[in-house]
């Protein structure tokens, strides 16, 4: 069985979406897939496990960890993309530009991930924002202006108590744009890419959390 | 590895290889002939050599290094695969045997080879720095032939590799401009360095550019 479970947050502001996004996350799980996301792509689509012979857990929990990788996979494209974001025709300066995103993307960077990320992996995936934050102020060359995923598909998923290892693949995608000194956008681009990822998670006060996250290029996918 | 044309396991098949080497009277590293190779054989590889199918990023750099002028280096011992130190492949037109170094095969052993084993005396290489996403410093000293390694999650963990062939406008049509990188094992032609246009995690790669001297290769 595959199912494709849709909840769409279509022509919503960022700001909305980041905040129900966040809400989300520590009671929707348990309950039902749900996707939450500001979307150019308005589907996004969920192939959960269809035969899980290791999995000695409940369906919501299937579920509930399922919906948690995908926000871990959504997150680490989106946590990337400062707010707001610049229009093509933005008057910004790029320097300034610059300082508010990396601003903005270091305020926002531990109150998009830790409700996802657990333990080292927060710590990483924190840090790893707070370091392109960083680097965008330092030298911005280009901007990102969106990201997520298209798709994920769950492979395997094994239930050992309070800890749970998923398997699948997933299609990431960004979309970037040169700017200018003059804070003007160049050529936009939305580079995609079907990773292989390996999923670890843990429950802290009855929520799944991820606590590691590996994934390679998927083979004939990636640069 | 002091001297690369001299094969010092004397009992190898693979020391035969490097004598009948048809690029052995090449005595010049020339890195234009290295990205000229690598632009004539980006789209469908050289059949003259093995093609490791969704793993030919390095293997097509070495190849290019090589017919750049670069000579293999080692014993040609297969048992010595894992040597960082050497950095050689039989080709395939020498169907003697079925070997190669990792360091011709896998970036982050390549990346190893030339930073740790080639990294003194003639053969030293210049190190421009990392950075990500586009972070990479002193872009204007790029020439032809630089190495471009990346590392996908900024972990420091090489994960692939390209060279670079040309300057100009990336033809993936991304707007941006300047060093040119050809790659496999999809195969990409004069794109921008980072591959940021065809990486949807740019903001977290980790680039490092390896840049041989002209003299490496006497």
């Amino acid at each position: 069985m595959t199912v494709t479970l849709l909840q769409i947050m279509r022509k919503t502001r960022y700001l909305g979406a980041v905040l129900l996004l966040v809400t989300c996350f520590g009671a929707c799980g348990s309950t039902q897939v749900t996707t939450v996301r500001k979307s150019d792509v308005p589907i996004l689509s969920i192939a959960p496990i269809t035969n899980a012979p290791s999995f000695n857990g409940s369906p919501s929990d299937l579920q509930a960890l399922e919906q948690q990788v995908a926000n871990a996979a959504y997150l680490k494209e989106k946590a990337f993309v400062p707010a707001p974001t610049l229009a093509p025709n933005s008057t910004h300066l790029a320097s300034n530009a610059a300082t508010d995103g990396s601003t903005s993307l270091s305020a926002s960077a531990t109150s998009m991930l830790a409700p996802v990320f657990t333990g080292s992996e927060e710590t990483t995936e924190v840090a790893a924002v707070k370091q392109f934050a960083a680097s965008l102020a330092d030298s911005p060359s280009l901007w990102p202006l969106d990201g997520g995923i298209d798709w994920i598909k769950f492979s395997t998923a094994v239930l050992n108590g309070t800890m749970a290892t998923l398997t699948g693949d997933v299609q990431t995608w960004s979309k970037f744009a040169p700017i200018h000194a003059d804070g003007s956008l160049g050529t936009v681009s939305r580079p995609t890419a079907i990773e292989d990822f390996t999923a670890t998670e843990t429950q802290v006060s009855g929520v799944w959390l991820v606590n590691s996250y590996q994934w390679t290029f998927a083979p004939g996918s990636g640069p | 590895v002091s001297d690369p044309f001299v094969c010092t396991h004397n009992s190898s098949h693979l020391c035969q290889n490097f004598e009948y080497d048809e690029l052995a009277d090449v005595k010049t590293w020339n890195r234009a002939n290295a990205a000229s190779y690598a632009d004539t054989y980006e789209q469908y590889g050289n059949t003259a050599w093995r093609y490791y199918n969704g793993d030919d990023c390095t293997n097509f750099v070495s190849q290019s290094l090589y017919a750049g002028g670069l000579y293999m280096v080692g014993t040609g011992e297969p048992a010595q695969y894992q040597d960082d130190s050497q950095w050689w492949e039989d080709p395939v037109y020498l169907p003697i045997a079925d070997s190669w170094t990792l360091s011709w095969t896998v970036a982050a052993n390549n990346y190893n080879h030339w930073t740790r084993y080639e990294n003194s005396g003639p053969n030293v290489y210049s190190y421009y720095g990392d950075g990500r996403g586009t972070q990479v410093s002193n872009t204007q000293h790029f020439q032809v032939a630089d190495l471009v390694y990346y590392s996908w999650n900024g972990d420091g963990k090489i994960n692939h590799m390209s060279i670079v062939t040309a300057f100009g406008a990336s033809l993936d049509n991304s707007g941006l401009s300047g060093p040119l990188v050809d790659s496999h094992t999809n195969p990409e032609y004069h794109v921008y360095f980072t591959l940021a246009a065809e990486n949807p995690n740019w903001m977290t790669t980790l680039i490092s550019v390896v840049h041989i001297n002209d003299d490496r290769g006497f």
